[in-house]
């Protein structure tokens, strides 16, 4: 079976997992409860409900310290069946008194078991019938929604599709980190490296201790869950706000195939990381405060309406006192009609309190800097609906929402913190001093979790990206040329120059110069000039529309328009916060990537606000779908016209196809502990739950010098040899990068040092050519027992059979090993 | 009240029944002809000495693949068990006395040398192994110099691998003999704490070695145990670990070539011959040789048709000799060699004391000759005898035996006990043993344990005692499944008719032994075809006439190609692979012996052997 099609099969698996868990499960328990909601809104409800119930139960457990695969699993189903049971108000003791009725029927064999086991099978059927049938009802009355849908869904899996079924390492060195924190999990050991938002890694454990899934896999094919899961949340955002039926589509379908924004803002799409995770659950948190906003005014609207309406009642004649055992039956029958007439009913305005805290906790233990963004959209979204926010009526009520959502979030990292458990190092990062702006306005945050970014930069064919910041022409043009902070490109002369205190127009106009000037670099990969033109429009634009909307007294749109608007306005201050003088919270590099996905959102409120002014005219629904479809066809039409579609990417791996091979096999045919793999880094954490792990460079230094005096053993009964014969360039380039391996460099000095540099750049062929010419010189001495696994171009795996019993004496001479290499 | 119809029905019923019950037997009875010996005929072939593969000793005429020997082939029991196993493995063989001697300007260099240390001056001499080591030929020490001579040389112990000499004598617990060198997978030769006497004589290894611990770039076959607990006490700062331990057999390597060395006298009997074998196996990708393929089970002096030790008998089993051997020996017998699926070949002793007038029992031969004939084994002819009666005497007596009960009866085999083999050489011409093809020995480690014995007749030795089984016999049993493919086990019944102690050589614990022994240790070598005695006379045959393989391997199919010289109708091979296991065989068949070790039965001149990789990858980046 091809790697390929091992991994379609894995990523299949994965996300009908995932979506069983998160989507279907809760959307089968609470399906009738929101009934009144649109299917996208009841979709993400479902959707917040499982990954919220999901993480905090392993945290649960976790701290308990009783988390297995039994306790997850039930901790799943016992609740679930109970609270079905409550809503559809299963009669429980009928439903067992049926099966032992059942169950006798077959023991006095009145009843066949096939019999029984045919009903029970018939009806599991019929359930799945009728599910299926509703899925066909819906898709029947939705056909272009159907179709766009899919349409839509086939985009984001080819742009993010074709890097999963080429590329098979890690393209991150962050992964493995992630990989080591989600295996101590199943160890029992939470926040094992220190306390930090552990939302993405508790799902990762549940779906590996559940399913048995490996975690490295989940690691591997976990990316394209979760960035389909943020376009779907985009357009299932967008479809819940937007008025016109189809605008959404054109909006996220654009986000998802132009080649207009830059790899920065979705590169971190190809790796399964805890921001993306997280980042999925930003625009959820803000539509549930739109809707409650809108769902809340009605409620109110109409509970004043009910109030003015109640008629006036007569005094009625007070009736006799009734003795007290008499009072407590009457109690007790009432409560009993009360359960059964009316069952637990939740108003619209308190599921989207919900919502919205299940969506901010999570962006909180998914990663801080979702949880930033979260927080300006709500601080937009504040100012926008400030009319309301800053009433009594729904002030407390968002309020206690917003302190129960942090709560909820920060209680098991506080919990961990109370007993011991120290801050993971970024959070330090977090929670200490922002970063000082630099002179040059550069910015010097060194968050430790940027690794991947950096990284990330460096791996990328950066000069394509239009990352060159300084020496771009285009970017000197709207930099401002009058000296302003932040701008190096303007900055040519140095000479010192009187300077007059600038007027308000003129900072506006440095603010927007640097702004379009950061955008430029980071989000766009060209110019385009027309498009960050309309980025600054559609701001204003929509603030001045809104002001329609406002007249015509319909005060949520304008104000959801508003809250975009300024939103975007944030972003673009925080994007640019370094060159501000103000602490930078996060890197422009992370920034972009909001930045981008917040555009179609922005594109996406405008053109509808537009559609629905200019056809505000006619009441007939079907004429502003129509235009919204033709608006669809027409984004499409261009962008496909004018060559914007991006080209599926394949980006370059931490590691070698034939490595991440070889590890499948090596897990699949041997039994566990029986093994050891002695590669550069990434297999470490991957394999840390079935074999062992060992250094090359340590491999190497035990024999430096001493050649075969060393007493060199692995005890495992076969060990496999990662060898690159062309090493990777792994964290950066140097300046015969792509050489391979040879004797040149393995006369080199082995590196020094610890940790990962050990392995980067030049370092990595040192230590992969004295690795070759060793493994060259051991097969020699025990041809029979050295065996090369796998070679392709670029990497060779050598298997060593030994006996246990009597361990080969790995040291020996190999002609490079005398400790005289020369120097770098 | 029975109706006359009834009557009749029932009584025809009961007579159909009767005639149907007893005409099997009568059939049986008539169709039974045990008067005649079955492998005869069957297990013939016109092979004979004549046609034996002669391996080259001249140095002229050697040819690329010859094996030459520093030591004594002659005189030397290392050297002749050399001798023979190039004679097994058709290698030519070239032997002389020191390096000095070999006519090096005159052959071509030797792929593989085998040195007896005692015929070396490793003072002088080491460089010069050491260069030719370099350049791609292997050495295998067959013993070692003194450990004095090894600790003061480091050149030597360079060559040989050696660490360090730890020790100049360790006593060991026992020795661990690794899977993979020889058939028959791992062996712990060890005697626990708390066994029990008869356990404890079951180690009869050589436990006394010099400690040379080896390391870098070496392979270690054997190894002795030692007790580390009280090894590390009475050293308080020396840890052991296993690759500490004293290497008794082990492999080093030197630059293109391999030298391997024994720590011990085992290749001074024919447990040399699978060590050799093994150590071929080691050298190359894979070896392919030919085999004799054949395990006999033999009851010798099987003394159940007189009655000259009643007495004994009575005691021990309260039944006379006859009714013993019938009633609680035979039975028995039948019993273990068919739950270990063996072919028996019983060399019955019409008397064992020919000065008694008592004639053997003529009935009881052919009770015992049907007997065998339903069971498929096969009859000899024992020479051992109590009495002092001249050899042509007792085979009169025999001869005229045999041809008042059963005239058409031929005797094949011959059993031949350690007293009489040198008047047996005298009186292998006489009439009666005309007709015997193969003679059967006792055993003798020093000798072939199968050869030619003369032109039409061949020798096949025990090569284990089916009341005893030592250590050294396990390991003896291994090495000849490896080299031969070949085992017998003599079951001699003289030891129940005369015992010399009572508590010990009764049926009862004999039995039990035996039992245990043929299940237990020949169970790793299923593989191998169970046989009587005349069919190992016929492989035997055929085996020497093979001139040895041209065997070819072709890389890009995974094939390996036979061309068998004299072929007559059947030949047999092991071939042994590293990472590689049989797919199929065109031209015959095979079996596994043990993982990456098969048997090849061959069918006809050429085979074809197709095999596939071990290493297979089920997911591959490729597609």
């Amino acid at each position: 079976m091809s790697m390929s099609t091992l991994t379609i099969l894995q990523v299949t698996i994965v996300f009908m997992i995932y979506i069983g868990l998160t989507c279907c499960l809760p959307f089968w328990l609470l399906n009738r409860k929101l009934r009144g909601f649109r299917l996208c809104v009841k979709l993400m409800l479902s959707y917040l409900f499982g990954n919220f119930y999901i993480i905090n139960l392993v945290f649960a457990l976790q701290l308990l310290h009783i988390s297995n695969p039994v306790t997850l699993i039930l901790g799943v189903l016992i609740p679930f069946f109970w609270v079905k049971a409550k809503f559809e108000n299963w009669h429980v003791l009928e439903f067992l008194r049926m099966m032992r009725t059942e169950l006798g029927k077959v023991l006095r064999r009145e009843l066949g078991l096939k019999s029984l086991l045919f009903r029970v099978f018939s009806w599991i059927g019929a359930q799945v019938a009728g599910f299926l049938k509703k899925c066909f009802r819906v898709i029947r009355r939705n056909p272009v929604d159907t179709v766009l849908f899919l349409a839509y869904t086939a985009l984001v899996a080819v742009m993010y599709g074709k890097n999963l079924i080429n590329t098979f390492g890690y393209c991150t060195s962050d992964l493995p980190v992630h990989n080591y924190w989600i295996n101590y999990l199943s160890r029992g050991k939470l926040f094992v490296a220190g306390v930090y938002p552990f939302g993405f890694h508790c799902m990762m454990y549940y779906i590996h201790a559940v399913s048995g899934v490996p975690t490295y896999v989940l690691m591997r094919v976990f990316c394209f869950v979760q960035t389909m899961f943020i376009h779907w949340a985009l357009l299932f955002v967008l479809k819940a706000c937007l008025k016109s039926r189809y605008i959404a589509y054109g909006a996220a379908g654009f986000y998802a195939g132009s080649l207009i924004f830059s790899g920065n803002t979705y590169l971190r799409f190809f790796n399964s990381l805890p921001q993306e995770f997280g980042m999925i659950f930003i625009l959820p948190a803000v539509f549930f405060g739109f809707a409650y906003f809108k769902y809340r005014k009605e409620e109110l609207v109409l509970a004043a309406a009910a109030a003015d309406t109640a008629p006036e009642t007569e005094t009625a004649v007070e009736p006799q006192p009734l003795p007290e055992k008499k009072k407590q039956k009457k109690r007790k029958k009432e409560k009993r009609e009360k359960r059964e007439k009316k069952p637990l009913q939740i108003t619209r305005s308190t599921w989207c309190l919900f919502g919205f805290a299940m969506s901010f906790a999570l962006t909180l233990v998914g990663h801080f800097y979702d949880t930033i963004i979260a927080g300006l959209f709500c601080l937009a979204m504040a100012i926008a609906y400030f009319f309301r926010f800053f009433t009594k009526k729904y002030f407390g009520w968002v309020v206690l929402t917003v302190f129960a959502s942090v709560m909820i979030a920060v209680l098991p990292m506080g919990i961990a913190f109370v007993t011991g458990t120290p801050l993971e190092g970024s959070l330090n990062w977090a929670m200490g001093v922002m970063s000082e702006p630099t002179e040059d306005g550069s910015g010097a945050a060194t968050d430790l979790s940027d690794d991947a970014d950096s990284e990330q930069e460096e791996n990328v064919e950066s000069a394509d990206e239009g990352q060159s910041q300084e020496s771009s022409p285009e970017a000197g043009e709207t930099a401002g040329q009058d000296g302003a902070a932040g701008d190096k490109a303007g900055k040519e002369t140095g000479e010192t120059e009187e300077v007059t205190p600038p007027s308000l127009v003129d900072k506006v106009k440095n603010l927007v110069g640097t702004v379009d000037y950061v955008v430029r670099s980071y989000v766009f990969s060209r110019g385009f000039p027309l498009i960050r033109y309309s980025i600054y429009g559609c701001c204003v634009l929509l603030v001045v529309l809104s002001l329609v909307f406002f007249l015509w007294k319909k005060p949520d749109y304008g104000a959801q328009m508003v809250s975009v608007s300024l939103y975007v306005g944030l972003l673009s201050l925080l994007i640019i916060s370094s060159r501000l003088g103000i602490p930078q919270l996060m890197d422009p590099t992370r920034t972009s990537i909001y930045y981008a996905y917040a555009l179609p959102v922005l594109w996406g409120f405008t053109g509808d606000a537009i559609l629905v002014i200019l056809l505000s005219w006619t009441r007939r629904r079907w004429i502003l779908n129509l235009a919204s479809f033709a608006a669809v066809g027409m984004i499409a039409g261009v962008t496909v016209r004018e060559g914007l579609v991006r080209e599926p990417r394949v980006i370059t791996a931490l590691e070698t196809n034939g490595a991440i091979t070889c590890l499948t096999n090596i897990i699949r045919e041997n039994d566990n502990w029986t093994w050891t793999i002695c590669s550069a880094n990434d297999e470490l954490r991957m394999l840390e739950d079935y074999g062992y792990h060992y250094e090359p460079i340590d491999l190497l230094r035990k024999m430096e010098g001493i050649g075969r005096y060393a007493d060199l053993t692995i005890p495992t009964k076969y060990i496999y040899f990662y060898i690159e014969k062309i090493p990777l360039d792994y964290y950066g380039t140097y300046e015969n990068s792509g050489q391979p391996v040879s004797k040149e460099g393995a006369e080199r000095a082995l590196p020094m040092g610890s940790g990962l540099p050990l392995y980067y750049t030049e370092n990595r062929w040192i230590i992969m050519s004295r690795m070759y010419y060793w493994a060259e010189e051991f097969q020699k001495i025990h041809p029979n027992e050295m065996q090369v696994y796998y070679e392709s171009e670029n990497f060779i795996c050598y298997r060593l059979e030994q006996n246990v019993n009597k361990l080969f004496d790995l040291a020996i001479d190999y002609g490079y090993n005398n400790g005289a290499g020369t120097s770098q | 009240m029975l109706s006359r119809r009834q009557f009749f029905t029932i009584s025809l019923i009961m007579l159909v029944l009767f005639f149907l019950f007893q005409v099997t037997s009568v059939l049986k009875e008539q169709w039974n002809q045990y008067d005649k010996n079955e492998y005869a005929q069957t297990a013939y072939t016109k092979l004979s000495a004549g046609d034996l593969y002669r391996i080259n000793r001249s140095a002229k005429t050697i040819s690329e693949s010859y094996v030459l020997l520093i030591g004594d082939a002659q005189e030397d029991a290392l050297g002749k068990m050399v001798k023979l196993w190039c004679e097994y493995a058709k290698r030519d063989l070239l032997c002389c006395q020191s390096l000095e001697e070999v006519p090096w300007e005159e052959i071509p260099t030797p792929k593989l040398i085998l040195l007896d240390s005692n015929y070396l001056d490793f003072a002088g001499e080491t460089e010069q192994l050491a260069k030719l080591a370099e350049k791609g030929t292997d050495l295998i020490f067959c013993n070692l110099p003194d450990v004095n001579t090894i600790a003061e040389n480091k050149a030597l112990r360079e060559l040989l691998g050696i660490f360090s000499v730890r020790k100049a004598e360790v006593q060991l617990l026992g020795i661990d003999l690794f899977e993979g060198f020889l058939l028959g997978g791992r062996a712990i030769y060890q005697v626990e704490e708390d066994a029990g006497e008869e356990e404890k004589k079951q180690q009869d290894l050589d436990l006394t070695v010099p400690w040379y611990e080896v390391r870098s770039g070496t392979k270690t076959y054997m190894l002795g145990l030692i007790d580390k607990e009280a090894y590390e006490a009475k050293n308080e700062k020396m840890k052991l670990e296993n690759e500490n331990f004293p290497s008794i057999i082990w492999r080093n390597s030197v630059g293109d070539g391999h030298v391997f060395a024994v720590n011990g006298n085992y290749m001074e009997d024919v447990t040399a011959l699978g060590i050799l074998s093994g150590m071929v196996y080691e050298l190359e990708e894979y070896t392919v040789y030919p085999v004799i393929n054949a395990q006999s089970f033999v009851v010798a002096n099987y003394a159940g048709l007189s009655s000259e030790s009643d007495d004994t008998m009575q005691q021990l089993y309260s039944r006379s000799q006859k009714a013993a051997f019938q009633d609680i020996f035979w039975p028995s017998l039948t019993s273990i060699s068919s739950r270990s699926q063996d072919r028996p070949t019983v060399f019955l002793a019409p008397k064992l004391d020919y000065d008694t007038q008592e004639a053997p029992d003529g009935k009881q031969l052919v009770f015992y000759l049907k007997m065998f004939r339903e069971g498929k084994i096969e009859n000899g002819l024992s020479l051992y005898c109590t009495s002092q009666t001249p050899l042509t005497k007792k085979l009169e007596a025999d001869e005229a035996f045999y041809k008042e009960n059963v005239p058409d009866y031929t005797i094949r085999a011959l059993y031949v006990d350690r007293d009489n083999e040198k008047e047996y050489g005298r009186i292998k011409q006489a009439r009666a043993l005309e007709s015997v093809r193969t003679v059967y020995m006792g055993y003798d480690g020093t000798d072939a344990p199968a050869y030619y014995r003369e032109k039409e007749v061949t020798k096949q030795r025990a090569t284990q005692d089916g009341f005893v089984h030592t250590f050294s016999d396990n390991l003896r049993l291994r090495s000849l499944e490896t080299a031969l493919g070949y085992s017998s086990i003599m079951v001699d019944m003289n030891r129940l008719v005369m015992p010399e102690d009572i508590q010990e050589d009764v049926w009862e614990k004999c039995s039990e032994r035996l039992a245990s022994y043929t299940v237990t240790y020949w169970k790793p070598f299923q593989a191998f075809d169970k046989t009587t005695l005349s069919e190992g006379d016929q492989r035997i045959r055929r085996f020497f006439a093979i001139s040895g393989t041209g065997s070819q391997y072709e890389k890009k199919d995974n094939r390996i190609t036979l061309k068998i010289d004299s072929f007559d109708g059947q030949a047999f091979f092991i071939l042994r692979t590293h990472n590689k296991s049989v797919s199929g065989v065109k031209g015959g068949s095979f079996r596994e012996i043990e993982k990456h070790a098969y048997l090849i039965t061959a069918d006809q001149k050429d085979v074809t052997i197709t095999l596939e990789n071990d290493i297979s990858l089920f997911y591959t980046d490729k597609g």
